[in-house]
């Protein structure tokens, strides 16, 4: 357990030592009096035709204050963050397992569930598409009144056929990758509160409370001030509660029987109706000389959109801009599309299809370099992006030398610690390396709007708002040591305003690694105008002049006198009237005007150890060092938990985690057998080192970390097992059976 | 069609929690299939949020502390069937047999350890405990209504007709003497390292005589779903030989056989058969090698 950054003063972060013990109260927590519990009634059909539905049972039952179906929905009855076409009651077809059909609010979660039962709905099924290649063949059926193309995107540049016909040495293969779900510890939930104007409290979590609130006043029909979203903390979302998931039925209910309702997602609930990572297929022919330089490279994504659109198309988008990662390559063609299918949703998750491409970009230069008889660092040196390169969209970007850092930490670590293991009897030990390049906020032609609030409120706390919720990710931290380091104050004057639409200002999602970014630039706004404006009052208050005063711990000091502040914020506060400085602009984005194109960067980069055993071809990952490059570290501890964490998490996509599907139904749908990596598989050897300093002249401070440490994970393990066996794994998780195969095959067992 | 309406959700359950043996055999007659016995409920637990309907009365076990001894008497361990899968850390009795220790430690989480039971695993049906009891050579202790009757646990397996009246008292395991001349093993095989159903769990016994000749050979598959069995031809096969003797292509082929593995959507039977077979393999070459190799000590290694 190494790193290079240490936590300073030893701060424990502010939300710490409530999650800890336990205390801390989660949004599904709160109770109010005359509370409702809500229920959803879900299609338990992957693909059907409602026929009819008939509530009258389920009213009637005991303890039931309402039953809504579509025919209550006074609004727009579709929601989505890029197209609203996913129904909030469907109307006459479901098109997955967890579509919702009605909705119950009662006096109990029994009385809600046994009023579920009661609901009669007459199904015709209708034949399913549970693949995406099915639902492209010519004669398939539509999901949707569009076709079931969800989404198409593509880049190309140079000529890819003429170059593959120069090239020395060619590697083709499709990578597979699977169905992940979030596994956030706290399931979707909240309750939503009537008002007496006819107006809404929300508190449910979210990673983007505005548009919740714009999304809700759709369906509603509501004015969106008539909205309040109270969304953190959370219990973990990672991507997996951006999308509205309980809001709307809650909101519905509640507004139907004018009492507050809540609703709380069992883990099988969750499972059957939460968006999930993208399963992609990703086809892969890359061409190099005979000195490893890439010459050509061309990548066919198909991605299994599940039923909605939700933030498909970006995601996509933002796989296709990956292809070539960190690697400046002449001649590439990248295409991809997202297909309709009846397998659950698919939408947002950590690291927005990097990972998929990544993995295959990695795996390619693997191949090759093993084709070529090439190191695997040498093949990256050759073909890796400088500086002041272009992105990989041929966009222009903040120069950043990020890549070339991690690759030579990366090196340097491989060559220290490369062996360490020796193979014993019926165990072999292998090495692999990755490195990653990541986008952070949400791309050119996006609105990406960012902000804060900074004021001295009127208890003399330096008050600072943002728009974020805290999902476990320590924004919290972020914040804390930000105020504390720019205006000068202590920790103890700081007070921290986030996720309430009612107090905050709009700051845009807490997504897209962008929350340490737009903290730090929201700052550098906020700082000098705010530092201004209370030292201009305070000079007045002590006539003295304001260059002789400073901000510092606890109040308004004076450089010539130490001894304290010789005024406090709240003595300070209490005659001032214009105590407050707003900022609010855009992420920022590229000059040229390339759809999804970033502009800041992060790199990252992995080295693994495994074991691979011989008897039943299990992998187990032994170590893990990550070389992040994101910019000066704000929160040593959050920093590595957000990698640590990350790393964790996608060792979990590597080895473990698929949501299988089987004809559209979930075949595991709880804890027992959907299996994430618990605190067996995290190998004690996990290192997390950070590269600081930022490229000369950069002005854009910190990037976010939320999710460089998920990337380059899994192919560095493929590599690593590749490195043990010999064996060339393309489809994830990394299949034992396969690895067993493979043993078997090359004669490693010499009773078979 | 019409999504069918199953029925309201059941009331609570009544627990009753008798403290003799006797008492809980009584109240299952008095409710019969309306009633079920719970120790640690740990697998009812899982099963009932998997869908199995809650029995209307629920029989506690817990309060039964005759059913909670651990006893060594002429090398013999009996288990009390309550005493708890955690009980490794704090039975001095248990602590010293390893392999029981081992196997136990394999088993779910700690905080399901501290709760789930030695009985309820093996009267379960699917727990990771019993093959290594099979290979182990244990008797089950099991009361029914009207009498009571100590088994083999293989017998008992083979021939069982449970009716669900009867209660596990105890379990009886012979503990080795002379361990310079036998060999056991116990492995459990996951999807996940830790707090994981079984892929499959295979246990073995041998020993051999002063010339290094097989003269009992045990092994035991399960784990999981996969029934739960002795593997007798392959114990026949390795049985009366040397280790120099033994064909081990012939071993493997002959797990392979035997073991009837199950399938699911995650793991084929031919995954399980091989890694059952590798495993055994394993276990035995490495010691039945080492043993033939050394001079002078030749199979007392």
């Amino acid at each position: 357990m190494k790193s290079n950054i240490v936590e300073k003063e030893g701060r424990v972060r502010p939300d710490g030592y409530s999650k800890v013990t336990g205390n801390l109260k989660y949004l599904t927590d709160l109770t109010f009096p005359n509370m409702l519990y809500g229920k959803v009634l879900r299609s338990p059909y992957p693909h059907a035709k409602i026929i009819s539905i008939n509530t009258d049972k389920a009213i009637k039952l005991p303890g039931v204050e309402a039953v809504l179906t579509y025919n209550d929905v006074p609004g727009m009855n579709r929601f989505g963050i890029i197209v609203a076409d996913q129904p909030v009651l469907c109307e006459d077809k479901v098109r997955y397992i967890g579509d919702a059909v009605a909705c119950v609010a009662a006096h109990s979660i029994q009385a809600a569930e046994n009023a579920l039962k009661l609901i009669e709905v007459i199904y015709e099924e209708l034949p399913i598409i549970d693949s995406p290649e099915q639902a492209l063949k010519p004669q398939a059926f539509k999901l949707h009144v569009g076709g079931n193309i969800c989404h198409q995107a593509m880049f190309s540049e140079g000529n890819i056929q003429q170059a593959f016909e120069q090239c020395e040495a060619i590697v083709e293969e499709t990578y597979e990758v699977p169905r992940q779900l979030h596994a956030y510890m706290e399931t979707e939930g909240g309750v939503v509160v009537p008002e007496n104007d006819g107006a809404i409290t929300v508190y449910a979590g979210t990673q983007h409370g505005y548009r919740d609130r714009f999304q809700l006043s759709r369906i509603l029909g509501l004015p969106e001030k008539m909205i309040r979203i109270v969304s953190s903390p959370m219990g973990g979302s990672f991507g997996g509660k951006d999308e509205l998931n309980i809001q709307p039925y809650a909101a519905l209910l509640a507004l139907a029987t004018k009492r507050p309702v809540k609703i709380h997602n069992s883990r099988t609930e969750s499972f059957k109706t939460s968006i999930k990572r993208h399963p992609m297929k990703i086809t892969v022919k890359t061409g190099t000389n005979r000195t490893g330089k890439i010459l050509a490279h061309q990548v066919k994504i198909i991605a299994d959109k599940g039923a909605y659109t939700t933030l498909g198309p970006a995601v996509l988008d933002f796989s296709i801009e990956h292809a070539a990662g960190p690697y400046i390559i002449p001649n590439i063609e990248t295409e991809g599309v997202s297909v309709f299918t009846n397998n659950g949703v698919s939408g947002e998750f950590r690291g927005f299809g990097g990972n998929q491409i990544t993995f295959a970009l990695e795996s390619q230069l693997d191949r090759l370099a093993e084709l070529l008889q090439i190191d695997p660092i040498e093949i990256r040196k050759i073909n890796l992006r400088k500086a002041t390169d272009k992105g990989p969209l041929g966009q222009r970007i903040a120069p950043t030398d990020g890549a070339a850092q991690v690759l030579n930490g990366i090196q340097k670590l491989y060559e220290k610690t490369n062996k360490q293991y020796s193979n014993s009897q019926w165990k072999r030990y292998g090495t692999g390396i990755a490195i990653a390049m990541h986008g952070g906020g949400l791309g050119f032609g996006r609105l990406d709007s960012a902000g804060g609030r900074l004021s001295l409120n009127k208890e003399g706390q330096i008050e600072i708002s943002f728009g974020f919720e805290e999902c476990g990710q320590g924004l919290l931290s972020v914040i804390e040591n930000l105020v504390v380091e720019e205006i000068g104050c202590s920790k103890e004057d700081v007070k921290i305003v986030i996720g309430d639409t009612a107090v905050v200002p709009s700051s845009g999602s807490i997504t897209a690694s962008r929350g340490t970014s737009v903290v730090w630039q929201s700052l550098q706004k906020l700082k000098d105008p705010f530092k201004q404006k209370i030292l201009h009052h305070a000079g007045k208050m002590l006539h003295l002049p304001e260059q002789s005063l400073y901000l510092g711990p606890g109040g308004v000091w004076c450089f010539e006198k130490q001894a304290g502040p010789c005024l406090t914020y709240k003595e300070c506060v209490e005659q001032l009237i214009d105590n407050t400085v707003e900022t609010s602009f855009h992420f920022p984005v590229t000059p040229d005007a390339i759809s999804g194109g970033h502009f800041l960067y992060s790199f990252g980069g992995v080295k693994v150890d495994v074991e691979v055993d011989l008897l039943t071809g299990k992998v187990k990952v032994l170590s893990i060092d990550h070389v992040v490059s994101a910019g000066p570290v704000i929160s040593p501890h959050g920093y590595r938990g957000q990698i640590e964490g990350g790393g964790i998490m996608s060792l979990g996509y590597t080895l473990l985690e698929e949501a299988k599907m089987k004809d559209a139904q979930y075949v595991a749908q709880n804890f027992d057998s959907y299996l994430i990596p618990n605190i067996a598989e995290v190998p004690f050897e996990t290192n997390v080192y950070a590269i600081e300093e930022l490229y000369e002249g950069d002005s854009y401070g910190p990037r976010g970390v939320g999710e460089i440490g998920t990337i380059a994970i899994t192919p560095a393990i493929v590599k690593a097992v590749h490195d043990a066996i010999g064996c060339w794994v393309s489809k994830l998780p990394i299949s034992s059976e396969e690895i067993l195969e493979h043993i078997e095959s090359r004669g490693m067992l010499e009773w078979i | 069609m019409v999504y069918q309406f199953d029925g309201l959700e059941p009331k609570t359950p009544f627990i009753w929690m008798p403290v003799t043996v006797e008492e809980a055999i009584d109240l299952k007659k008095q409710f019969g299939i309306e009633a079920e016995f719970a120790s640690g409920a740990t697998l009812l637990q899982l099963q009932w949020m998997n869908g199995r309907k809650m029995a209307q009365h629920l029989i506690s076990l817990e309060q039964i502390s005759s059913l909670k001894e651990v006893k060594l008497k002429n090398n013999v361990l009996s288990i009390g069937a309550l005493t708890t899968l955690g009980s490794y850390q704090n039975n001095s009795l248990i602590k010293e047999n390893v392999i029981l220790c081992n196997a136990l430690k394999t088993i779910a989480a700690p905080a399901v350890r501290n709760r789930g039971t030695i009985g309820g695993n093996v009267m379960g049906g699917i727990g990771d405990l019993i093959p290594l009891l099979l290979a182990m050579e244990a008797k089950l202790y099991i009361q029914g209504p009207n009498s009571s009757i100590i088994v083999d646990l293989w017998d008992w397996l083979q021939n069982k007709q449970i009716t669900g009246n009867e209660l596990l008292v105890k379990i009886e395991l012979p503990v080795e003497v002379n361990e310079k001349t036998c060999f056991s093993f116990y492995r459990k095989i996951g999807r996940r390292e830790t707090f994981t159903a079984a892929i499959l769990t295979v246990s073995g016994k041998i020993k051999w005589d002063e010339k290094g000749v097989l003269n009992i050979v045990r092994l035991a598959v399960g784990g999981g779903d996969n029934e739960p069995k002795r593997l007798e031809k392959t114990e026949q096969l390795l049985n009366g030989k040397t280790g120099e003797e033994i064909n081990w292509k012939a071993v493997y082929s002959s797990i392979t056989n035997e073991f009837n593995a199950v399938e699911d959507s995650f793991i084929s039977s031919e995954y399980r058969k091989k890694i059952a077979a590798n495993l055994i393999v394993a276990e035995l070459k490495s010691k039945l090698t080492i043993s033939s190799q050394g001079e002078g000590h030749i199979y007392e290694i």
